[in-house]
């Protein structure tokens, strides 16, 4: 087992492509990050008031942030 | 989009008040913003194309209704009468113009 301050760390024998919770440091060697869009399917539209109101005319991108 | 679709809401629109003229150009303005989002990333998408098109159509419907009754919407709309109007115009917090 390795070891990262003095403590054996899971993470770096662990598969470079998972993501460890614990509080080790992130594996070499490390991939870039990776953004993933799904692409957007045309569909029904909030009317012109509910969308200004909301922020977007797209239902599937209404999400409120939950108070 | 059956809203836009209706043969002419501008007959009806001669007899909304200039606050709900105002309300709907606002919102006109902010769909045409999200379709041209939409379009940026999907130019061909026929459905998306056809709403921006009505959507532009009508808003520039309206913010001509309003150019013609109650003057200019921006610098950049025609002034009425022998003197430049927009001097003349509302300031952004004098809101009490919106209830004429």
């Amino acid at each position: 087992m390795k070891k990262i301050n003095n403590k054996p760390c899971k993470c770096l024998t662990a598969n470079r492509y998972e993501v460890e919770t614990t509080s080790c440091i992130i594996p070499t060697p490390q991939r870039m990050a990776n953004a993933y869009v799904p692409i957007q399917i045309y569909g029904p539209l909030y009317s012109p008031r509910e969308g200004l109101a909301k922020g977007t005319i797209f239902p599937e991108l209404y999400s409120p942030y939950p108070y | 989009m059956d809203y836009l679709d209706k043969p002419d809401n501008l007959g009806k629109a001669n007899y909304i008040s200039r606050k709900e003229l105002l309300d709907q150009i606002r919102q006109l303005q902010f769909m045409s913003i999200e379709l041209t989002l939409f379009l940026n990333t999907h130019p061909y998408d026929s459905a998306a194309l056809e709403d921006h098109n009505a959507t532009v159509t009508k808003l520039r419907r309206l913010q001509n209704l309003y150019n013609k009754r109650y003057g200019m919407l921006t610098p950049m709309s025609i002034s009425r009468g022998d003197s430049w109007e927009w001097v003349e115009s509302p300031w952004p917090w004098e809101r009490s113009y919106e209830e004429d």
